[in-house]
């Protein structure tokens, strides 16, 4: 063989090995298929509900990535576990384990989560013009496994007596609605890639009842002033 | 352009009366009003604002530019938009084309060309006002195939009606044939586009996410097969219509015989130098306008729209070459202001969420799913057709308009392409107020015409545009199988 071809074939070959032991490597962490968290405020800590459809390994084992700020009330499953839950570090992050005694084609959980100070009012950064008492709320979902996260979709809850000022991000394509719950911001992925994430950050306000009055005062005297002012063009048409 | 003081009708003098009480109440209704539950709170004062500057733009309730200011102050302190963004319309290419085009319109002014140019017309075409307004129609129909901008149209036709304007004194004595010259353009702008694929972009996207949801291609000529009837059904009625709501005051420019206008074309003599370096400067604009395809291919860079018009404004003013001097300048800053706060208005909605909002309410609270074939089709256009009064941008409204009514269909079990490709042929019938297009805010630029003149005619027009589509539902449309 020829330098040249054995050199393409030593690096054909390694590609080979790459694509490979990376399949393998995923494989060892099952796929999270769908993946929804539902924040709501709980005061100036938050309450997070994630729902999880995952397929296992070939060990009934799945793993799930865990923000090391959040703390793990409880949680459900639609199988029994093996042992309970475990929180182990994978290339010094968080994964929360659950190891499942019977196997099945997918397990569904439900995590029920703490996340300390994340509705805490943080001074919203604006320059210029602006009304007064905005302040922001970020959240940030990081997928430390490395595979793909697919069908993530996240549900921000507006704080009670707050209004939405404005989604700083994403940029495009969330959806502001209501439900039972509150208002919110629901935003959509298909996929999370490995240590990427998606965050969701937003201005929140409450409108003054002081302003209000102050507007409808200005209002109806500007009104009154102007229909008086200008009643004269009324009455030089009459005339005419 | 100086400000029109004209007499006002009753129910002008009322509006004009209750105009501002009635602005700053749906202001303050709007404002203090809760949120609704699919906007935010900067969405919903934009919103305020934007009704607020509406009532007074057409009641006149307030001169047009002291609107648009308190509209750029109102969408900074009360939060509908940033400042910075609000503040950065007047940067926008818009504002910039309509001031290089007023210099344009100075220069040619200032050489006699255009002068030389509306006198041609007007002896070459105008027998009487009917065929002059009728050849400028023409006129901005043909140049639609070749100028694939609306844009670069109004502002290579905004100097010729300006001239026409001058020589039949709109502003003095023949009002209505102002509102006419410049009405009529911007619909003759607008309505030609519809008939073109590549007369303005969005057309081009509609078609391609026509094809990308549905697989059916719609090819250029396939295209102007469809919409031309329409189109220039369209454009007839805008004209004959027009001339029953605004009738032309006098048949002859300036009440003069046309043998005088003849004379005085005839006086003018052989083209000076100044007319001829006008002649060319203007030239070279309306090439470089047609051309902006092959730009890179010519030169190496594409040359934008507002660069090629800043070019010539440039050119203009250079020594030797040019002929123009600042103080000879006219440019109605006055308008600038007013458009740049429109748009400000119009676009804060877009972006902050409003317009798409409204246009998914509409199509919920209607209940299309439960509409048989003709109604559905009849209510979509119609939608699509009036949605720009809260969609500001074509390319907005396409990527919102067209998915919904293909996803809308396909939901029904009807076929998308009979509704998905004559809600395309709407995109383009943007003609009822200043803010929402370009060409419109050039042509309101004139002065020749009010908000209020502009949104009634525009509103009958595209009435009777929607009822011809309607017709072809049963006839043309269904003749070429898109029904």
């Amino acid at each position: 063989m020829s330098i040249k071809f054995k050199k393409i074939y030593f690096v054909f070959i390694l590609f080979m090995l790459f694509i490979f032991t990376t399949y393998i490597f995923a494989q060892d962490y099952g796929e999270i298929t769908s993946y929804t968290e539902k924040i709501y405020p709980n005061g100036e800590d938050a309450l997070i509900i994630s729902y999880i459809t995952i397929i296992p390994n070939n060990s009934n084992e799945v793993f799930i990535p865990f923000n090391k700020n959040l703390n793990l009330i409880k949680y459900k499953t639609n199988s029994s576990l093996l042992v309970k839950p475990e929180l182990i570090k994978i290339n010094g992050k968080t994964i929360y384990k659950f190891t499942f005694s019977e196997k099945m084609d997918k397990y569904e959980i439900e995590l029920y989560c703490n996340l300390s100070g994340l509705y805490k009012s943080k001074k919203a950064k604006m320059k210029d013009s602006h009304p007064g008492g905005v302040t922001t709320i970020s959240y940030k979902f990081i997928n430390y496994l490395p595979v793909i996260i697919k069908n993530y979709q996240i549900y921000l809850y507006i704080p009670d007596k707050k209004e939405l000022y404005e989604v700083l991000s994403p940029s495009k394509k969330f959806k502001i609605d209501k439900d039972k719950q509150g208002k919110y911001v629901y935003y959509k992925v298909s996929k999370i890639s490995p240590f990427n994430n998606v965050e969701v950050k937003i201005n929140i306000y409450t409108q003054s009842s002081k302003l209000k009055i102050i507007l409808w005062i200005t209002i109806i005297i500007v009104s009154i002033i102007l229909l008086i002012k200008r009643f004269n063009v009324i009455k030089s048409y009459k005339k005419e | 352009m100086m400000e029109i003081v004209r007499k006002k009708s009753k129910f002008e003098t009322y509006m004009f009366y209750l105009g501002l009480p009635i602005a700053l109440i749906v202001f303050g209704l709007l404002f203090t009003m809760p949120t609704p539950a699919g906007i935010s709170y900067s969405a919903k004062i934009s919103l305020a604002v934007f009704s607020f500057a509406l009532i007074l733009w057409v009641t006149e309730a307030l001169p047009t530019y002291v609107t648009a200011l308190l509209v750029i102050a109102f969408l900074s302190i009360f939060g509908g938009w940033t400042e910075k963004s609000t503040l950065g319309v007047f940067g926008y290419n818009v504002i910039w084309l309509m001031v290089s085009a007023f210099i344009i319109t100075s220069g040619m002014e200032k050489s006699g060309f255009a002068k030389r140019l509306a006198l041609w017309m007007i002896t070459k075409f105008g027998k009487n006002t009917k065929q002059i307004l009728l050849s400028l129609m023409v006129a901005n129909f043909l140049i639609a195939f070749i100028v694939p901008s609306t844009t670069a149209r109004a502002a290579i036709m905004l100097p010729i009606v300006l001239l026409i304007g001058k020589a039949y004194k709109v502003q003095e004595e023949n009002k209505n044939i102002g509102k006419l010259l410049a009405i009529q353009g911007l619909q003759a702008n607008n309505i030609s586009t519809s008939a073109i694929l590549t007369a303005t972009a969005p057309q081009i996207l509609a078609i391609g996410l026509i094809k990308d949801m549905t697989n059916y291609s719609v090819s250029w000529t396939q295209w102007l097969i469809a919409s031309t009837p329409i189109a220039i059904l369209t454009l007839a009625f805008s004209y004959f219509i027009g001339l029953k709501l605004f009738k032309p005051e006098t048949q002859l420019p300036g009440g003069e015989g046309i043998n005088k206008i003849k004379e005085e074309y005839k006086n003018m003599g052989k083209m000076n130098i100044m007319e001829k370096k006008a002649l060319f400067i203007f030239g070279l604009t309306i090439l470089l306008w047609a051309t902006d395809k092959w730009h890179l291919a010519l030169f190496g860079f594409k040359i934008s729209l507002v660069m090629v018009a800043i070019i010539s404004a440039i050119l203009f003013f250079l020594p030797y070459i040019g002929i123009l001097s600042w103080k000879e300048t006219k440019i109605p800053w006055n308008l600038m202001i007013f458009s740049a706060g429109a748009y400000a208005a119009g676009i804060s909605l877009n972006s902050t969420g409003v317009a798409s909002w409204a246009l998914n309410g509409i199509f919920s609270k209607l209940g299309v799913e439960n509409m048989n074939m003709i109604t559905l089709y009849a209510v979509v256009l119609f939608i699509s057709s009036f949605s720009h009064f809260v969609f500001t941008s074509k390319t907005v409204r396409t990527v919102i308009i067209i998915p919904t009514v293909v996803t809308l269909a396909n939901a029904v079990g009807v076929n998308p392409i009979a509704l998905a490709l004559p809600a395309a042929f709407t995109i383009a019938d943007t003609i009822t107020l200043p803010p929402h297009c370009k060409p419109n805010l050039i042509y309101y630029s004139t002065g020749y015409f009010t908000v209020l003149d502009q949104l009634f005619y525009g509103v009958i027009v595209l009435l009777g545009k929607w009822i011809l589509m309607f017709a072809a539902f049963f006839t043309w449309f269904k003749i070429l199988g898109i029904v």
